[in-house]
């Protein structure tokens, strides 16, 4: 069985040449991954650290096609959502369908499905760019021709060209985040998750992350990320869903979430003010 | 239903994948050169060794015990030197969709491509020397890849066992008690001295018999019988020891799982531990404590710590233990020597209080004006450590010369003698700092104007003299009239020891209140 589509599936539609060098806004591709209606259907989904429960019972429905923002403070349970939905983390309970395919018991059908770019990104940090993307992509069960001209046209689309012999360990965090990137995208994935993407990147490396993953989205593929960062997943994504202590307390289009308002006060009352504002700490007088 | 078939194109792509990273790792090919070099000889000392036995009367027990130890060895040596998962992280591995068998297969691929596997199969197969005939020649060539798959697998086990069981903290903590056993191996070196006059062959009949009842020693047990032309016995353990490769293999099938799908974060986080245990505020002050806790912690992460306290254990033995001809003689009165070895010990590893941390020294410094506690906090670990080394010292002179009599008084000895070196351990650390090289292999220019070897060499003596003199009564009294008798002594010079001590740990903290800024400027040269 070929791995680069997912099981019992045809194969997805080769978008060709990596993002850079796509028409503008094209029309989406027909393609069998991409008919669901949902990318992401978890259902119940729980999770227990401890005495900590970091995830509680949560259902998130992602429609297929959309960029997709969970939002929450730290500690909320994003991550570990994302986790259990990349199959990196088995839930104590609930379900969780990936498109069109449940995550659990085994997840690697549904890995073949998804990029991650996880919170602490997992590269193998003693290879360089180009060696990286090359074994990436042998995991990914890619031929060597399509991953000779995928890995170029990444590293040229990311600006990582000219640093493609350096050692992934001399990157600098905006680097490493979109070397990681470029993994996700390798196989052409019909859903990205991305933990934090934002998170530690200069401006710079931030503007061609949203470049391409604003060509992602035009062709009808499916982003998740989680953020904190209000300006970024207002100006980038359609869909947010809030969390709070393990819940999703407000999920959907963003005009329905927002209803006009801005995002940064829509998160303020939705994780109640007393925790954004700080304590007055009187005693440091 | 998800695709459980193995992938050896993918697998073969993870062991490429591990010689990869190494290519670009000039520390792992310089640790397998080391590897090498030393498994190359100690792979030629066994494989000599094996083909001298030939015709030796108990080759059957030596071969058993010798090959158990290499499956032992596969077994713990991960848990010091941990490379293996650090090489092909799972967690790493575990974002592509690969399924469980061809993870396995792919690991178990870049295990067996390599310097410690092909070592371990070249010395099983000599083994093939033994051979009486084809049939012999058929079950010990079995044996020789069942020993060396069972070994790669035990070795796979413990790698990801290290990974579920919190990684870096618990292989710290291993690595930490087994080069504290090292050292103390280190310091009853000179007991093998005793094993080449009157080594009892027979000692080996007498382990392989407990050793072939674990499971672990089933597959030697088999190659001890076929080297002694015991066919039938050597089949019967060699498929009792085709057991032990499945349940390691479920086992680490088990572990791999658990790591992959994250549960092993869950025990993580249930064995989070508080930074300063209660015992320690238990014990001393709270401010001490803290103290203490950062400077444990940090001997125990810090690699310099440990090469600095190693390249000091051959001044303490020349200092303090008795030489080979002593040892030779037996003498029941050695275990009263020891006590050398803590003064030396203590002084030498006191005589560095800011090595590790001092970088961070002005960061301990400044919050209070009390330096009692931070000079006593980073003391503690370290005499801690001295004192389990040199008692183990101890123990192993009691039992070797049969000297438990003495035992009791030379703890006693040992316990005023670290004080001793404590004192002057600080009196150097403070009027001129050591400092640590922050790379191995130099005190280099950086450090000119702040090394101060004539110092900690000077301390050495006088706190060996000291410690001479007050050990002197007790020793007078073991020798003369009774051990039980001495025990007596220790009543009041370890009072005295305690005064000296607790007086020059007042001194320096009050000097070091004063020299601040020089200290800080001394240790800063060095960074």
């Amino acid at each position: 069985m070929p791995d680069n589509a997912a099981p019992a599936r045809t194969q997805i539609a080769d978008p060709g040449p990596i993002a850079s060098q796509l028409p503008p806004n094209p029309p989406p591709p027909p393609d069998p991954w991409l008919a669901g209606d949902f990318a992401i259907q978890a259902v119940s989904l729980s999770k227990r650290f401890g005495q900590h429960q970091a995830v509680d019972r949560i259902t998130l429905r992602v429609p297929t096609g959309t960029f997709y923002g969970l939002l929450g403070p730290n500690g909320a349970g994003k991550s570990t959502t994302l986790a259990m939905a990349t199959g990196l983390l088995r839930p104590d309970g609930g379900n969780v369908m990936v498109n069109g395919l449940p995550v659990w018991p085994d997840p690697t059908d549904v890995k073949a499905t998804i990029g991650v770019v996880p919170e602490n990104l997992l590269l193998f940090e003693r290879l360089s760019a180009r060696e990286f993307l090359t074994y990436v992509g042998r995991f990914r069960r890619l031929s060597d021709d399509d991953i000779e001209l995928r890995t170029s046209d990444l590293l040229r689309a990311l600006d990582l060209e000219s640093a493609d012999r350096k050692l992934i360990a001399d990157y600098s965090q905006g680097m490493r985040k979109k070397i990681s990137l470029a993994a996700a995208l390798l196989h052409s994935p019909p859903l990205l998750i991305l933990d934090e993407p934002f998170e530690s990147v200069d401006p710079v490396s931030q503007r061609s992350i949203r470049h391409i993953l604003d060509q992602v989205i035009a062709r009808g593929r499916t982003v998740v990320f989680s953020s904190h960062v209000m300006s970024t997943v207002e100006e980038l994504c359609d869909h947010i869903a809030i969390m709070d202590e393990g819940k999703i307390i407000r999920s959907g289009p963003m005009g329905e979430v927002t209803s006009g308002r801005r995002l940064d006060d829509v998160f303020a009352q939705a994780v109640g003010t007393d925790k954004v504002a700080p304590p007055s700490l009187d005693w440091l007088q | 239903m998800s695709d459980t078939s193995l992938d050896w194109r993918r697998a073969r792509s993870m062991a490429a994948l591990k010689f990869r990273i190494i290519r670009h790792s000039p520390q792992v090919i310089v640790g397998m050169l080391l590897g090498l070099f030393l498994g190359g000889s100690l792979a030629l000392g066994a494989i000599s060794t094996i083909i001298r036995l030939e015709d030796h009367p108990v080759r059957g027990s030596i071969i058993m015990i010798g090959t158990s130890v290499l499956v032992a060895l596969w077994l713990v040596a991960p848990l010091v030197l941990g490379g293996g998962e650090l090489i092909l992280d799972l967690k790493s591995l575990a974002l592509y969709p690969l399924n469980l068998p061809t993870l396995m297969a792919g690991l178990l691929l870049a295990a067996v491509i390599g310097i410690p596997a092909f070592m371990t199969l070249l010395v099983s197969l000599s083994l093939l020397s033994h051979a009486s005939g084809l049939l012999t020649a058929v079950v010990l060539t079995a044996c020789a890849i069942q020993l060396t798959v069972t070994a790669v697998l035990a070795g796979r086990l413990t790698v990801a066992a290290v990974g579920l069981l919190a990684s870096t903290r618990f292989r710290s903590v291993a690595g930490s008690i087994t080069v504290l056993a090292a050292i103390s191996l280190g310091i009853s070196s000179q007991l093998i001295a005793l094993a080449v006059d009157d080594f009892d062959l027979a000692w080996f009949s007498t382990v392989r018999r407990f050793v072939r009842f674990l499971p672990l020693g089933w597959t030697p047990e088999a190659i001890g019988q076929a080297s002694m032309g015991n066919l039938r016995s050597a089949v019967f353990f060699l498929a009792l020891g085709a057991t032990v490769p499945l349940v390691l293999l479920i086992l680490w099938r088990t572990a791999l799982d658990r790591t992959l799908d994250g549960r092993e974060a869950q025990i993580k986080t249930k064995r989070a531990k508080p930074l300063v245990a209660p015992w320690m505020d238990r014990m001393v002050d709270r401010r001490t404590a803290a103290v203490w806790a950062k400077s444990a912690r940090a001997i125990r992460r810090d690699v310099r710590e440990w090469t600095e306290i190693a390249a000091f254990l051959p001044l303490i033995l020349a200092f303090a233990l008795p030489t080979i001809t002593e040892l030779q003689a037996r003498d029941a009165r050695l275990v009263l020597v020891p006590f050398l070895a803590a003064v030396s010990g203590a002084t030498m590893t006191s005589t560095n209080l800011f090595g590790g941390d001092g970088p961070r020294f002005t960061a301990d410094a400044i919050p209070g004006d009390d330096f009692r506690p931070i000079l006593l906090g980073k003391l503690l670990p370290r005499l801690i450590l001295v004192a389990i080394i040199v008692a183990t010292g101890a123990f192993i002179l009691a039992w070797v010369m049969r000297g438990w009599r003495f035992l009791p008084v030379s703890l006693l000895l040992i316990g005023q003698s670290l004080m001793l070196g404590a004192a002057a351990g600080l009196f150097v650390t403070i009027r001129s700092p050591i400092p640590l090289p922050e790379k191995i292999g130099g005190f280099n220019a950086t450090n000119a104007g702040c090394i101060a070897p004539l110092i900690q060499l000077g301390a050495l003596a006088v706190a060996d003299l000291v410690a001479i003199g007050l050990a002197l009564p007790a020793i007078g009294v073991a020798l003369a009239v009774s051990p039980w008798w001495a025990l007596l002594c220790p009543v009041v010079t370890l009072p005295a020891s305690w005064f000296l001590t607790r007086r020059r740990l007042r001194t320096e903290s009050v000097r070091a209140r004063q020299r601040i800024p020089q200290l800080a400027a001394a240790l800063a040269r060095r960074s």
